[in-house]
């Protein structure tokens, strides 16, 4: 690989590790602040990427299509927590990983009987469908970038939401003491019906920033699933930090096992979680347990 | 002091934990503005009586009123916002907030109905915490966390404030500090609930005392007729 490579590389694990680190985020937050392992995580993603499918298809515009999708997401996410997750607060994990794998189930057919089991693409838009020259013989595509910076935008955004605001202070206080946080007159249940739409909306739009890279197909949500729960251990389990330093090790090593070692590249990003968790056991940004 | 209307009203409420059984019929009442000692030897149901009435202990029985309106039942953040204000046993301090997000984020701008404390009078209350604005709550000493945690009750705007063993574990010039605070915030008209081992400040502090035993109100009365009955005291608190 000469240096351009590298660098294009280097490029593509970095902006994976950014749209890895959008559901992982999702992931972690909902379950260190409420407590649920939410197996369908992988599941919204999907209905994100097909969601962007659809109302690209219908306004011709995928900003559109993201905003009405994220609406509709989050309508979705405070529906099923509604119904389903918040019978779970204080129940055994088991019971969250069955009701939560059950979503995965109802999803996928909700997917199907909707849109059908064909592989979709989902264009990119004409103003980001051009390329940067990196150098004389290597370009890359104006879009991928976009994707890193919209990420990197998302990120500060949920830094700014859960460290600076009145609410996130509120998120805080009801993660760590929700007894205590009631008795101020925080409406806990409210808050975490909140956490969990944006948990939803955070992996749904990353399915949907991610469909014009990827293509849109069914199940396309188990392999980001398995990935985000990676990252989460790496970093540790409830850590948006480390969520977003194992996103960037995930991304990277995965991308690069790709092209250096594409016999085993699906296991690199194992590899990577051994040797983390030989390391440090409660992942990188984990409290001991 | 006798209001027509109590503020706080408990009447045979009944309430434990699981298949537990833990208070058996507890009659209650705090005027407005009124501070009532509640008494009791260890595991005789203070801290349970207390978590029944502000809704974080179901009650299966029995029912409370606030200001002549039903809260029984209602969840805990409802009854919060009706203007009662807690300091837990335990003090309750969030490990991951500061000083000033402990502060704020209790804060009520509609207004918790009684005596409007903000964040300067609360710090004018508690000097010590001015100077620990951006020390979350695990790095403070155990008197700093229980000046906080009085300090975020009173941000809520409480018309009635409870606080159970609010001075326990504390150095004795602490003690007294929170003591002449209590006796402040009680001269502002707030009504105070309070469960403390310390029996001679309570008797001071407060107008009246309920002595729980084994789930039920042994007695309730006025502090003094409480401070001159030896026998009562030897009887039920072993003092
Ligand atoms: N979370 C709980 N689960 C089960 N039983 C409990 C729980 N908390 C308290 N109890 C029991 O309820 C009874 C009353 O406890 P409570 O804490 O109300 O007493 P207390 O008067 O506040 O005692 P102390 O002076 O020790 O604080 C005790 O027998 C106790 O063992
Ligand atoms: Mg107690």
């Amino acid at each position: 690989m000469d240096l351009a490579g590298f660098l294009v590389q280097l490029l593509n694990g970095v902006q994976a590790g950014f749209l890895l680190f959008l559901v992982a985020s999702g992931l972690t937050l909902v379950f260190g602040i409420i407590g649920v392992i939410n197996l369908a995580h992988g599941a919204f993603y999907m209905i994100g990427a097909y969601l962007a499918f659809w109302l690209t298809g219908l306004t011709g515009s995928l900003l559109a299509a993201v905003v009405v999708g994220v609406a509709v997401l989050v309508v979705l996410g405070i529906a099923v927590e509604r119904l389903a997750i918040g019978f779970l607060y204080n129940r055994d994990h088991l019971q969250q990983v069955l009701l939560t794998f059950g979503l995965i189930l109802v999803l996928d057919d909700l997917q199907r009987l909707i849109w059908g089991s064909d592989f979709h693409s989902v264009p990119v838009p004409a103003v980001l469908s051009g390329a940067v020259a990196l150098t004389q013989q290597q370009d890359y595509p104006v879009y991928r970038l976009f994707v890193s910076a919209v990420c990197i935008a998302v990120a500060l955004g949920l830094f700014v939401l859960i460290q600076r605001t009145r609410v996130g202070m509120a998120i805080r206080a009801a993660a760590s003491n929700r007894e205590m946080a009631e008795a101020l007159g925080i409406d806990v249940g409210r808050l975490f019906t909140l956490v969990f739409a944006l948990g939803v909306a955070l992996a749904g739009f990353a399915g949907m920033v991610a469909a014009p890279i990827s293509a849109v197909y069914p199940g396309m949500g188990d392999r980001i699933l398995i990935l985000a729960f990676v990252i989460v251990v790496i970093g540790g389990i409830g850590s948006v930090k480390g969520a977003f330093a194992g996103a960037m090790l995930v991304g990277i090593a995965d991308t690069f096992g790709r092209v250096l070692v594409p016999e085993v590249a699906s296991m690199v990003m194992y590899g990577v979680m051994a040797v983390v968790l030989l390391w440090r056991p409660q992942g990188l940004f984990g409290r001991p347990a | 002091m006798t209001a027509a209307q109590p503020l706080l009203a408990a009447v045979d409420v009944h309430a434990g934990y699981g298949q537990h059984p833990v208070l058996h019929g507890v009659d209650l009442a705090v005027a407005a503005g009124e501070s009532v000692a509640l008494l009791g030897r260890n595991g005789m149901g203070k801290t349970t009586t207390i978590r029944a009435l502000i809704g974080l202990t179901p009650i299966s029985g029995g029912s409370v009123q606030l200001d002549g309106q039903p809260v029984t039942g209602l969840p805990a953040h409802r009854i919060a916002r009706l203007g009662v204000g807690l300091v837990p046993e335990g003090r309750g301090i969030f490990p991951n907030l500061t000083v000033a997000e402990h502060l704020a984020v209790a804060a009520r701008s509609s207004g918790g109905r009684g005596p409007a404390w903000d964040r300067t009078a609360v710090l004018a209350l508690f000097p010590r915490l001015a100077e620990r604005l951006d020390h979350l709550g695990t790095q403070l000493s155990g008197g700093e966390q229980q000046m906080l945690a009085i300090g975020r009750a009173l941000m809520t705007g409480p018309r009635l404030l409870i606080l159970d063993e609010a001075t326990e574990g504390l150095a004795p010039r602490v003690r007294a500090e929170i003591w002449s605070v209590l006796a402040r915030i009680r001269g502002e008209g707030v009504a105070i609930l309070i469960v403390d081992r310390d029996l001679p400040q309570l008797l001071h502090l407060c107008d009246r005392a309920a002595i729980v035993v084994k789930g039920r109100i042994a007695f309730q009365g006025t502090a003094a007729a409480l401070a001159a009955d030896r026998a009562m005291q030897q009887r039920w608190l072993g003092v």
